[in-house]
């Protein structure tokens, strides 16, 4: 076995498979070659000490020993509890109350889209993130990342100060190498000087950020998330600029989502959730139910809610729209999609109705 | 030779093993409950050393200031809270600013480090207490803290113990006595409390409240 070790390619593995007979299981590839990184690993995991209490009687001690133990444990329960002190404020903060929690309104910001949220407090320490209920894009209600940015809060990899190569920095040593840097632009009204940020939403931020390349006119601010491109580029494709989406759910009849994720990621998340579901039950006088067709290339939540699902490749999604589009605009449609069941029920409802569907694509979806 | 042990021995020796066991366990359960129960375990009565050697007798049974100038989260929060340094300071900065005894309270404010009391009133981290639905229900510091305005050092007036608790709970109409008189000390009723106490119990809409989880939650 220890002949092949460390020897790990393509060639190795395959030739070492051929010559395995009967079931042998193995987990990674250094388990079957059992390496000696390996075997050091496993060493590491179940220690040699477990082994030795194969030995009987060394067991028996153990057992012994930890009974007697956790049965004298029982016994401090028999002393008096021990002296604790209470710690009061020197000068109490104001509207603090020891023992209530304390509500702040704030929000989660997630590629330039801000989730409204009121956080929880236990004296001035954060506990719980919900939706903010006085705000329209939450009425109170909070998806999976932001209930969760509370642990990120206490994150112990989180930088708690300025670092320079990983080392420790003060902010006034940030200062200094900051300020030079930038003096050295100020000649070439920064023309070297780019600027790359999150998405920026916030308007202060914003006038900021245009107040210092007023100073700098050569200088390029360059925005980037790893999410939400897609949705701004079509945006800018169709309307000529930057613009967000919203949709309105609740006055929808007819939804169509192609690769849409809307009930799952994405700005506003939440609400278009409440929407949605608000039309889909006959509740309050309600007689209608919307109707909502998903084309996507991954199941997702969204498309588990739809009426009429249809699951296709990324590459045939193109052609898809298209066919739709020929077929909203008023012709019959054609090409592969024409034919089948959910392309007729869609266009179907477009006779029904004939300001029919609102398309929605977004390139957040898994 | 005759025999020592007659057939009847058995059943006396397996009977004394048994009775060992039950004696030595009956002996053993009445001494932990004495244990247990003495102001020893309970700490009742037993007055603390504090940093300060604060005086409810004065403050309160002397100067006449009311509880809840202090002990302000008693309405709103489950805690009573002691108060903070700048409470004391209130007073202290205009009066006895130069006695001895007054100094941590000068060093607490001064340095903003807080005073370290000991703690009077320990209940164990597996009960829930909450201050302000007591004082809402009608129940009385006194009833609880005892007469603090006679205190010239603060102890546990009673021994806090379940039982002690569920008296309560389950009789609260004995304990009970109108919102008004809450702070009161040496409060008497105006009519006796076999009728005030039911009226109080309809009136502020007092539960029985003795199930395991209203306390151990």
């Amino acid at each position: 076995m220890t002949e092949h070790s460390d020897s790990l390619n393509l060639e190795s593995v395959q030739k070492r498979l051929a010559q395995a007979t009967g079931k042998g299981y193995w987990r990674s590839l250094d388990e079957l070659f059992s390496t000696a990184g390996f075997q050091e690993f496993l060493h590491r995991e179940f220690p040699r000490q477990a082994a030795e209490w194969i030995d009987d009687d060394g067991r028996r001690n153990f057992l012994k020993i930890m009974g007697a133990s956790l049965a004298l444990a029982g016994l401090t329960g028999c002393v008096k509890q021990p002296v604790e002190y209470v710690m009061p404020y020197v000068e109490e903060p104001e509207k603090l109350l020891a023992g209530k929690p304390l509500f702040y309104a704030s929000g989660f910001p997630v590629a330039g889209i801000v989730s409204p949220i009121l956080v929880e407090t236990h004296e001035f320490r954060p506990t719980k993130v919900e939706g903010n209920p006085e705000h329209p894009a939450s009425l109170g209600a909070a998806d999976v990342p932001t209930q969760a940015s509370v642990l990120g809060l206490y994150d112990p990899d989180r930088l708690q100060t300025v670092t320079y190569m990983e080392e420790a920095r003060s902010y006034a040593s940030f200062m200094i190498s900051f300020l030079t840097a930038l003096s050295k632009q100020r000649a070439s009204a920064g023309a070297g000087l780019c600027i790359l940020t999150e998405t920026v939403t916030s308007p202060t931020l914003g006038a900021q950020m245009q107040e210092v390349l007023k100073q700098f006119p050569a200088a390029k601010w360059y925005q980037w998330d790893g999410q939400g491109h897609g949705r701004r580029g079509g945006a800018e494709l169709a309307f000529g600029q930057y613009v967000n989406p919203v949709y309105k759910f609740d006055q929808a009849d007819v939804v169509f989502s192609i690769d849409g994720n809307f009930l799952g990621s994405g700005p506003g998340t939440v609400r278009y959730a409440r929407d949605f579901a608000g039309r889909r039950v006959l509740r309050g006088g309600a007689t209608t139910q919307s109707r909502f067709y998903a084309v996507e290339s991954s199941p997702t939540s969204t498309g588990s809610k739809s009426d009429h699902r249809l699951p296709l490749k990324p590459s045939q999604i193109p052609a898809f729209t298209r066919a739709l589009a020929a077929a909203v605009s008023g012709g019959q449609g054609s090409g592969e999609f024409a034919g089948s069941k959910f392309f007729q029920a869609a266009a179907k409802d477009r006779e029904l109705d004939p300001v029919a569907a609102r398309c929605g694509k977004d390139s957040d979806a898994p | 030779m005759s025999q020592i042990f007659k057939p009847g021995a058995n059943a006396t020796a397996r009977m004394s093993i048994i009775l060992t066991v039950v004696i030595a366990g009956v002996l053993g359960g009445a001494l932990f409950e004495l244990i247990a129960d003495s102001s020893y375990a309970t700490r009742q009565n037993d007055i603390r050393e504090q940093p300060i050697p604060f005086s409810h007798a004065h403050h309160v049974g002397s100067m006449g200031i009311e509880c809840r100038y202090c002990h302000t989260g008693v309405e709103n929060s489950q805690h009573a809270m002691v108060p903070p340094t700048k409470t004391c300071m209130n007073c202290h900065s205009q009066i006895w600013v130069n006695s001895p005894t007054l100094e941590p309270v000068r060093e607490s404010y001064r340095t903003n480090q807080s005073i370290k009391w000991e703690k009077v009133h320990d209940l164990p981290d597996y009960v829930y207490f909450n201050h302000s639905i007591h004082i809402k229900k009608g129940v009385g510091c006194e009833t609880c803290h005892g007469r603090v305005d006679t205190m010239a050092l603060t102890y546990q007036h009673a021994n806090l113990e379940m039982r002690w608790c569920l008296d309560c709970h389950r009789n609260p109409e004995q304990y009970v006595r109108p919102r008004e008189f809450i702070t009161k000390m040496g409060y008497e009723p105006v009519e006796p409390q076999e009728i005030l106490g039911p009226k109080l119990v309809k009136e502020y809409n007092i539960q029985k409240l003795e199930t395991c989880s209203t306390c151990h939650r």
